[in-house]
């Protein structure tokens, strides 16, 4: 393989030697280590291949074995630049070729996050961004150290960053605290719970606070369910004095929900002809060119892309993105819906709702449905008998708060 | 090549000596005593190692001579791949390897 390189680089040829003693030449070749090789007899003559470094020494040796050479054939590197010395635009191609193709690899063409669970592509790379680190930016400005740690002082939920460069590509591997970073600090400012719904209790568990209402009792909105202030009663009956307490309690109760939606009575469908357009575009850095034959007039088309970045190798991405286009002519029309399909709608509706009832952590009791027809519009009604926690924490206002040391004030002031 | 040269001018004793001490020694004889080593590969290939000349090269035939023996490879179509100093890669069709 080194000598077939070797000999191709710095050229060979294909002899012919004709003479009466050509055994003296070669004898004499060997001694003067001029490399032949692949020698072969044509009749009368001698057909050999050897070096062009040889050729040069070998004019003595000729004299001497009186022999005659002819050069057949010449092949290598050099024949072959001199054969094509006129060809200057296909030399000037090839070396802006791999002189854009290194410029190329310079710049970073591709950013790839890996391990990132919590934060999204966009947040990295909006981060990124203010960091100076960006689509198209040198490779060498790029700082993978410092990136590292400023990832992990702005995210807290990173607790492993590395980046690296390949090729053109930055790939950064992100490794995500998967515990509670904090435990949340209990909350102990004095309130009240509160009803945030409408309902009648059905049971409650009381573990601070003084309980106002009982199981059974209707309750409203925003009333007070268990008290947050424990009044001390003195011998006289008289309220001496308030503790704040945080209220803390399970209180839930049997609620209702009553919801309508409104849909169209009429159904779009989209018919696709059959009729199909292909197209390509292409995207390089911040040019971008539509190959798309014009749409005729009047005609409706739903397009999709594939868009792909092209890359050399694995880790060679170049900044250049092809996308395929497909387009499919449809038309669209509206009729009205089935029965059928209307309660189907309805169904639909209403399972949304009460998947999203029960992630509130809602019981379902009851459940109906009733579709209203109009002429414009559908009307569904759901009606929903449910048991849910009512409870809310509202923190006593710091009006009460201050009318504390000004009662004890007063009480002193009565002493 | 120079060891060569001084051993042919030499006495026959000598070389009968040195004989003995490399089967003694059980050193390599091709190399110390520049006997011709020839290995073939299949009929198609031939390697001549320690000859020291080409008398005779055609088409059907190779004449080399070595240090005390010349070789006949007989054949068709025979062509010497590469020689050097030392050695030399014969192939071609060998119908056979005589010595004189």
């Amino acid at each position: 393989m080194l000598t077939w390189l070797k000999r191709r680089l710095f050229g060979y040829l294909l002899v012919e030697l004709t003479g009466f003693s050509p055994e003296r030449f070669f004898n004499m070749c060997s001694v003067h280590e001029i490399e032949l090789w692949n020698l072969r007899e044509c009749g009368h003559s001698c057909r050999f291949y050897m070096t062009v470094k040889g050729f040069r020494k070998i004019k003595p040796l000729v004299r001497k074995s009186k022999v005659r050479l002819r050069i057949m054939k010449k092949f290598g590197l050099p024949f072959f630049l001199h054969r094509n010395r006129k060809r200057k635009a296909y030399a000037a191609g090839l070396t802006i070729f791999f002189l854009l193709l290194y410029s190329l690899s310079l710049f970073v063409w591709d950013i790839e996050f890996e391990g990132n669970h919590m934060y999204t592509y966009d947040t990295l790379l909006k981060f990124c961004e203010t960091e100076e680190i960006r689509y198209g930016m040198p490779k060498g400005k790029i700082d993978c150290d410092v990136l590292e740690e400023s990832l992990r002082t702005e995210f807290p939920e990173i607790t492993w960053v590395s980046a690296r460069v390949s090729g053109t590509r930055l790939l950064v591997k992100i490794k995500e605290n998967e515990v509670l970073s904090s435990i949340p600090v209990k909350d102990e400012s004095p309130c009240n719970i509160v009803a945030d719904k409408a309902g009648i209790i059905t049971a409650m568990i009381v573990r601070q606070g003084v309980p106002k209402v009982r199981v059974g009792d209707t309750v409203e909105k925003g009333q007070v369910l268990v008290s947050g202030a424990l009044e001390v009663i003195g011998d006289d009956e008289q309220v001496m004095n308030v503790h704040y307490l945080h209220a803390d309690g399970d209180i839930t109760a049997k609620t209702q929900y009553q919801m309508v939606r409104n849909f169209s009575p009429y159904k779009t469908i989209d018919a696709e002809t059959g009729n199909m357009r292909n197209g390509y575009f292409i995207k390089v850095m911040k040019y971008s060119l539509l190959l798309l034959r014009p749409k005729p007039e009047g005609t409706t088309w739903k397009l999709t892309m594939e868009e792909e970045q092209l890359h050399l190798f694995q880790n060679f991405y170049l900044p250049v993105y092809i996308g395929r286009i497909t387009g499919k002519e449809f038309i669209s029309y509206e009729r009205p819906y089935t029965e059928e399909e209307k309660k189907e709608i309805a169904e639909t509706i209403n399972d949304n709702i009460k998947i999203n009832l029960l992630e509130k952590g809602v019981q379902i009791i009851e459940n109906h449905v009733k579709i209203q027809d109009n002429e414009s519009q559908c009307q569904v009604h759901m009606d929903f008998v449910t048991e849910e926690a009512i409870g809310k924490n509202q923190s006593i206002e710091v009006r009460m708060m201050q009318e504390e040391p000004e009662e004890t004030i007063n009480l002193d002031e009565r002493n | 090549m120079e060891e060569y040269q001084w051993k042919k001018g030499s006495d026959g004793m000598l070389e009968e000596t040195k004989n003995k001490a490399v089967s003694a020694l059980k050193l390599p004889k091709d190399v110390i005593l520049g006997e011709v080593l020839v290995s073939f590969l299949g009929r198609h290939s031939v390697v001549v190692e320690n000859y020291r000349s080409i008398i005779l090269y055609t088409d059907s035939m190779i004449k080399l001579q070595a240090k005390n023996c010349r070789i006949n490879i007989c054949g068709s179509r025979l062509m010497i791949e590469y020689y050097t100093n030392e050695e030399m890669k014969i192939n071609g069709f060998i119908k056979s390897l005589e010595f004189e």
